[in-house]
């Protein structure tokens, strides 16, 4: 929460740190929407605080953020949101500027959505013994489920951290990982860089669709473990049957409540039926992210952690 | 006594003639060429925005000491000024137009070009600033060329006018 504290004006700032009982710590979220109060996410839960913001807030906190360099973030405008460095991110609302009916940039900007990052190391400890398989040390083709908010992308980042550094306790050997990072969400990039630990042995494709930043990872990095977000897209269910085709894992999240409800999209009924996932986990909402409501096999089956 | 005294005071009063002539007619002389830097350097300025996309007080730095100058100093300081804390693109690129004010020959309405540059610039993206980096160097050509007509016509003229006034004055003052 501190770093992004340097991206705010000062009237703000202090307004949060002073802002009791929860002080800045417990943060998830600052909103900052013009002329309305200041809102705090904590948890799921808002609050608002004692101040208006201005356009004026929000034009300095552009500059704040962009360095004074609005035209060197063009590519995350026409895609709504900026990373910073600590992987944190800023949505971005206003009026959308189209060009050939794509959005080319937001102009003015009214509202800005900080987004705290927080990598939470050891989320994913107690699923992954039921990812591997143990005769032959290789991790299993899984797919995370849950609503919007749940954990689905802090359980996938520890995964990949888990899969790239090793887990010896389940029987897994370091691999070499690829992370297809289409939002920044993952590893949290600022500048391609990867913020969060995503393990030693982690390649990212930052801000690069899904579909062909899997073929880009098969031809040109030799990943054992493919590592993405969201998918749901025909061409994104072909990019990873081509993946386990290769002998690549595919660890991929998908937003749904459960594997009932994911099944009736037609694009995950091909992933579904054809198999492709050995390993389905099924996530619920409830206070921190990524409690695990279930693990099954593709047929539903349960299978136990551990 | 009397003589050398009077002798002095003329010298004074025609070198003082002599100097103020100087002054002006090299001003309309330096007018030009630091508008034309002017241009050069958003010129520069521009290349840094829409190829290689470099945040602006990088790209100041850049084209300030790519340039050299008082203008390229104006940028350098423009450059300086953004890197400290808590200040705006406006506030740092009023001290590159300060140093410009006190070092060349630019006019006020040459100075308020800039400024009207200063409030857009960075503050939207790529296409817009573009534009208003070419509507700037517009404006500066225009300038230039009104800076060439009036040199033509004056810079001649108070140079003669600065010593012949100088000596006219001291010759009255005997």
């Amino acid at each position: 929460m501190l770093d992004i504290l340097a991206y705010l004006p000062e009237r703000i700032r202090v307004a949060i740190l002073a802002q009791k009982p929860e002080g800045p710590d417990g943060v998830e979220e600052v909103r900052l929407r013009e002329g309305r109060p200041l809102s705090l996410v904590f948890s799921g839960a808002d609050s608002f605080l004692p101040l208006v913001v201005s356009r004026d807030d929000l034009d300095r906190c552009v500059a704040l953020i962009s360095r004074n360099s609005v035209y060197a973030f063009e590519e995350e405008m026409r895609q709504g949101f900026l990373t910073l460095p600590g992987g944190h991110r800023v949505g971005l609302a206003g009026k959308v500027v189209l060009e050939n009916g794509r959005p080319r940039t937001v102009h003015p900007i009214t509202g800005l959505n900080f987004r705290v990052s927080r990598a939470l190391a050891g989320a994913a400890e107690p699923v992954l013994p039921a990812l591997v398989d143990r005769r032959s040390g290789r991790l299993r083709h899984t797919l995370v489920i849950s609503p919007p908010g749940a954990g689905k992308t802090t359980l996938l980042r520890d995964l990949a951290r888990l899969a790239s550094e090793g887990y010896p306790k389940a029987g897994l050997q370091g691999q070499k990982v690829t992370i297809i990072d289409e939002r920044s969400e993952l590893a949290g990039s600022f500048q391609g860089c990867a913020q969060l630990d995503v393990g030693p042995r982690t390649d990212v494709l930052d801000g690069c669709p899904k579909a062909e930043g899997i073929m880009l990872a098969l031809r040109s990095l030799s990943p054992q473990v493919i590592v993405t977000d969201e998918i749901g897209r025909p061409e994104d269910a072909r990019a990873v049957e081509e993946a386990v085709n290769a002998g690549a894992t595919v660890l991929a999240s998908a937003h749904g409540a459960d594997l009932t409800e994911l099944t009736r999209r037609p694009t995950m009924v091909s992933l579904m039926s054809g198999a492709v996932f050995e390993r389905v986990i099924t996530l619920m909402r409830q206070g921190r992210p990524g409690v695990v409501r279930s693990i099954t096999d593709a047929a539903g089956g349960a299978v136990p952690c551990g | 006594m009397w003589m050398t005294l009077k002798a002095g005071g003329f010298a004074l009063v025609a070198t003082a003639g002599y100097m103020v002539g100087q002054t002006v007619a090299s001003s309309y002389a330096r007018r030009p060429d630091d508008l034309k830097q002017c241009q050069a350097a958003l010129g520069l300025l521009s290349s840094e925005v829409e190829y290689a996309t470099t945040h602006l007080g990088v790209a100041l730095q850049r084209v300030g000491r790519s340039l050299g100058g008082q203008v390229g100093d104006a940028f350098c300081r423009a450059a300086a000024a953004l890197a400290g804390p808590a200040n705006g693109t406006v506030e740092a690129w009023e001290e590159g137009l300060g140093w410009l004010q006190t070092t060349t020959a630019l006019s006020r309405a040459d100075i308020e070009i800039l400024r009207t540059l200063g409030l857009r610039l960075g503050a939207t993206d790529r296409a817009d600033q573009l534009r208003h980096l070419a509507v700037a160097v517009e404006r500066l050509k225009v300038q230039e060329e009104l800076a060439r007509q009036a040199r033509d016509r004056n810079e001649t003229v108070w140079r003669y006018l600065g010593a012949l006034g100088g000596l006219a004055l001291g010759l009255i003052l005997l």
